[in-house]
This record gives structure tokens, C-alpha cells and sequence, in this order.
């Protein structure tokens, strides 16, 4: 069994919270990938903490709120190399999600799969939202027979 | 005119430190060859917790002022934490002490260790970013990041989580941690000591910028212990009193440029931090963190302000090692606090902060509820010594540089105080009006 872990990032407040709800949603669905052994965890503002979070995992799917322009409440995957252009100032109070990506890139700490479910702030998930998500992630990790 | 000898009218303005627990900018003037005019301008809108807090119980207040900083919120839970029992005449007893040194080893662990690998060493290796940086010195990125890691989870062992935690109450903890919990970190922390002598080491042989200032270093100085958790307020200049005595010799001043209240000792500007805590401290390190710095060959106390950052190294090692000794032979206790019984009185604590003194006064009433606040935190009282170590810093490093080279040399001043503001520091603009 490979390793992977939904890591849900966000805080108790607002749109933040979006990020949250559909991992916790996810999780009462009782999500299942054949061939992965899940984990599951929740951060705020974990800056460069994060990438502790990442260590020993064959996978990483981070779920986050996302200010785009997709339908409320929809969700989509980032890819790894979209991840990393992110361009952000680094600070120890203000070091987010892409610049500790960044600097887990630059010293080989990341998981060789990563990816971000982002769901569209403006709605919290539906049900149309999360059996999307467990779409996306099933095809993401899951050959097809 | 020979150019070598023109004297530029220079004015450097940075006009936004933004982003983060206190917002501010840099405004510089030389005229003639001569700083005419320098201001940390601090602009961040008042807050308001003092405020907040009123009518909060003492239990609430001591997570509410978890909230005024995410990188300190240990220091504020325990100044207040302190404050209040102090007032109501609560001993919670050796272990809920040891464990709140505990705890607070974490916090000085995490915020030491994010400032010297992320936002100081790069000024010093020549690189505009950690992530610059970490492309060369990986390794050692990796080492902060650990470190960072370590002291976050001594955080939560006593506080759920890291950020914010809510493990602190008026008499002690709202549940103390599981023995096995406790040998699991308590394993880490003796695998991270090496790391941490080694940071010492590497800390040393930076090469730093010559600086020595005259300044006045203040911190908490306790009978036995390294001052962290709790003593009195001491200089180095003769003064030793109770942290009830504060009033007596720190003045909060407002100044025009500032929303953040400056401070006074005595009416003069003073350092609290690490450097100020190590120059007091200086016998209260345990004799393994000692022999590894007289090692360096950089003696202590020092009036070099860039040494900053070798006093952050050392009080990391301190730390590591406080936490093994005081976890050695944990045992659960059967309840992790005392009972306790408000009373109407004024409430005064204080503890040192990764950043310096944070000094906090209560006025509570008799059913144990906040009625006025008052906190002092440690950035603010050293906005007045950072102006003055800039101003004395470019002098030294020479005000002929170009305009690139004084804006950087006034940044690295500046963050090398790891005041919050620091971390916009990194990515400002620059505006050089020359006349």
C-alpha cells in the first residue's frame, strides 16, 4: 500500500473554512482508493511546518480554498508544476502554502505526487462538490483497470 | 567637486512593511554626509485587544491574547497566565512550572529557528531569500526546518496545536500530556541536540559585521534559572526590581510616526531580546551551552548587535536542553491544575518572549472578570533602540554606499531585532529622492 494524506488547510473562519469542510466531507463519505492507505489532517497557516506534514508520503493532496473563477463551491485539481510558480514574498509570520512548497522543492522534501483540490470560495461543498472531488482524486491515483 | 568626496542629500523611504503583526515602513534622510532624519514608522491600525478583553474572564483573556501574535502566543498566555495568579495568591506547584518552561522552550525553539535560517542568515550569506539561500545550504535550511518542526510540537504537546494553542489555564493546564507522548518528543529533543551545538557553531563563523554599539540590555533575570519564564527585570546598568515595579522606571511614550507606543527606561532607549537576555543571563546557562560557545571564541556579553543571532543560537541549545532535563522522569499528575478563587485587585506578569519582555497589567474584579488592560510587547519598546541602530550602523558602515547597499544594510538592522515588522522587510521598494 502506498502512503497518501488529505491534508485540509484552512482556519475556523469564513471562506477559509471551505478547505476544512470538504476534507471532513470526504471523510464521512469514507473515501476509498484501492492501493492507497489514507491520512487524513487539517492545518492552519502551518508555513514551513508544512512540510513536515508531507515527510514519508508517496502522495499529497492539500485542500484549499481557492479565489478563481469557477463556479461557487466547485472543485478542481492544481498540479504540481502550477503549484510551484507561484511568486510570494517569504516571511515568518506570512510564509503560505506556495512559498513552503517552494522551498520543500528546492530541498527534495516533497511527495512525488502533490496536488491541491481547490474549491471555489463563495458556497460550502454540496454533494455535487464532494462525489466531484472523490471523482478527481479516484482518477488522479486510481489506474483504470 | 572630487566624486569620491560628494556628500549626496539622500532620502530613503520604505514606505511599506506590510503583511503582518505590525505594519510600518523606513524613512531616511542624509543630508550633507549626516543622517538628518530617520523614523520606524509604524502605521499598523490599533488593535484593539487591550480593549477585547474587558469583561472576559481571567480563564477567557488568557486565550484571547494567544490571538495578538502568531509566532509568540505562548509569551502572552503565559504573562497573563502569571498576572492573575499572582493576584489571587495561586502556587500551581513545581510541575506546572516546569512544564510551562516546558512549553515555552518550544516557542523559543520554533521562532529562533525560523528567524536564523529563514530571514536572518540569508542577509549574511548574501542572499535575497531562505529560499535563495537554500539552494547552497540546504542542509542547514533543513536543520531550521527541523528545529522549527520540534519547537511547534513541544507547543502542542501542552497546547493541542501550535498556533494559538489552549492548553493554559489560571492554575496550571487543562490536561497534562501522556508519558508516552512526552518520551517521544523527549527522544527528538536528544537527537536534535547535536543539530543544535552545531547551529552555534555555524552562527560564529558568519561573518558578521563588526558593530558595536553603546546600549542598555534588559531582561528577566531569575535566582536559579535562565530567564524565560519568570524573575525580575534587570539591566545592565544596575537596575534589579519586581515586574510590579515596572511603572516605576519604564515610561510607554507616543510618538508621531508610530501607532506602537515606544518605551523608556529611565528616559533613555533600551534592547530587550536576545541579545539583551544572553548579555544578563550569561551564568544562568547550563555549563554544556557555555563550553559550547567559549568554543566560538566570541565572547559574551557583547555590544554588537549582529551577535543577535549567535544569542538566538545559543538560547536555542539552552532551550533543547532545558526541555530534556525537565521531561527526564515525567510523571502524569493526577490533575494538571490547582483550584483557585478570584479577588478583586490589580494583576501584574510578565515573561520573556522569543522577541523580549512582555510585560502585561489587569485590572480585575471581584468575580474574576478583566475591567482594563494594559500589555507591553517587546517590539514596540525597541522601536526607540532600532532608530538609533540604524542611524549608528550606516554611520559605521559608511554613508558614501549607494543607495542599494544603505537600504540593505538599514533591512538587515532591522530584521536582525526579529521585530514582526521584519517579515515584510524582505520585499520592499525603495524611493531615493537625492536634491
Amino acid at each position: 500500500m502506498r502512503r497518501l494524506i488529505l491534508l485540509g488547510i484552512g482556519s475556523p473562519f469564513g471562506d477559509d473554512t471551505l478547505g476544512w469542510q470538504l476534507l471532513d466531507a470526504l471523510v464521512e463519505l469514507g473515501l476509498e482508493l484501492p492501493g492507497w492507505q489514507i491520512a487524513y489532517g487539517k492545518a492552519d497557516r502551518p508555513g514551513p511546518a508544512l512540510l513536515e506534514r508531507l515527510q514519508n508520503q508517496d502522495a499529497a493532496v492539500l485542500i484549499d480554498a481557492m479565489q478563481g473563477d469557477e463556479p461557487p463551491g466547485s472543485v478542481r485539481l492544481v498540479g504540481r508544476a502550477e503549484l510551484l510558480q507561484q511568486d510570494s514574498p517569504m516571511s515568518s509570520h506570512g510564509m503560505g502554502v506556495a512559498e513552503s512548497l517552494a522551498l520543500g522543492e528546492q530541498l527534495d522534501m516533497l511527495p512525488s505526487a502533490l496536488h491541491i483540490l481547490a474549491i471555489q470560495v463563495g458556497a460550502e461543498p454540496g454533494p455535487a462538490a464532494v462525489a466531484q472531488a472523490r471523482s478527481l482524486l479516484t482518477a488522479l491515483l486510481v489506474p483504470r483497470a | 567637486m572630487d566624486k569620491g568626496h560628494e556628500q549626496r542629500d539622500i532620502r530613503i523611504e520604505v514606505p511599506v512593511l506590510a503583511r503582518v503583526e505590525g505594519e510600518g515602513a523606513l524613512e531616511l534622510d542624509i543630508q550633507s554626509g549626516q543622517i538628518s532624519n530617520v523614523k520606524l514608522r509604524i502605521f499598523e491600525p490599533p488593535r484593539f485587544f487591550e480593549k477585547f478583553v474587558e469583561k472576559h474572564t481571567c480563564d477567557d483573556v488568557i486565550d484571547m491574547v494567544a490571538r495578538i501574535c502568531g509566532i509568540c502566543p505562548v509569551a502572552y498566555q503565559m504573562s497573563a497566565a502569571q498576572a492573575f495568579e499572582s493576584l489571587f495568591g495561586i502556587d500551581p506547584g513545581q510541575w506546572v512550572r516546569d512544564m510551562r518552561r516546558v512549553m515555552y522552550c518550544g516557542e523559543w525553539l520554533q521562532s529562533h529557528a525560523l528567524h536564523i535560517h529563514l530571514l536572518a542568515a540569508p542577509d549574511f550569506l548574501g542572499f535575497g531569500s531562505a529560499l535563495e539561500m537554500a539552494a547552497k545550504y540546504p542542509d542547514e535550511v533543513r536543520r531550521g526546518l527541523m528545529l522549527q518542526t520540534l519547537g511547534n510540537d513541544l507547543i502542542a504537546l501542552f497546547g493541542a496545536r501550535s498556533v494559538h494553542p489552549v492548553g493554559l489555564r489560571v492554575g496550571g493546564f487543562y490536561r497534562a500530556p501522556s508519558s508516552a507522548a512526552v518520551d517521544a518528543i523527549r527522544a527528538r529533543l536528544e537527537q536534535a541536540l547535536p543539530q543544535a551545538e552545531a547551529l552555534i557553531t555555524w552562527c560564529a563563523s558568519l561573518d558578521l559585521p563588526d558593530d558595536r554599539q553603546g546600549f542598555i540590555s534588559v531582561g528577566l533575570r531569575h535566582p536559579q534559572e535562565y530567564g524565560i519564564y519568570s524573575g525580575n527585570v534587570v539591566s545592565d546598568n544596575g537596575l534589579d526590581i519586581d515586574v510590579a515595579d515596572w511603572d516605576d522606571h519604564f515610561r510607554e511614550i507616543h510618538i508621531p510616526h508610530s501607532t506602537a507606543l515606544h518605551a523608556e527606561l529611565d528616559g533613555e532607549p533600551y534592547l530587550v531580546g536576545p541579545l539583551a537576555r544572553l548579555n544578563i543571563n550569561l551564568d544562568r546557562l547550563p555549563a554544556d551551552t557555555i563550553e559550547v560557545l567559549q568554543r566560538t571564541g566570541i565572547a559574551f556579553p557583547s555590544n554588537n548587535m549582529f551577535h543577535s543571532m549567535l544569542a538566538r543560537a545559543v538560547e536555542i541549545h539552552m532551550a533543547v536542553l532545558e526541555a530534556i532535563s525537565l521531561l527526564d522522569g515525567y510523571r502524569e499528575p493526577e490533575r494538571a491544575w490547582v483550584d483557585w478563587q478570584p479577588k478583586a485587585g490589580v494583576a501584574i506578569g510578565a515573561s520573556e518572549a522569543p522577541r523580549g519582555i512582555l510585560w502585561h497589567r489587569y485590572d480585575v474584579d471581584a468575580g474574576g472578570h478583566v475591567t482594563s488592560a494594559r500589555i507591553v510587547p517587546p517590539t514596540s519598546q525597541n522601536q526607540g533602540r532600532i532608530e538609533q541602530d540604524i542611524v549608528q550602523s550606516l554611520q559605521a558602515f559608511g554613508l558614501d554606499h549607494d543607495d542599494d547597499a544603505l537600504r540593505l544594510r538599514a533591512e538587515t538592522v532591522i530584521r536582525n531585532y526579529d521585530p514582526c515588522i521584519s517579515c515584510a522587510t524582505h520585499f520592499l521598494t525603495l524611493k531615493v529622492n537625492r536634491s
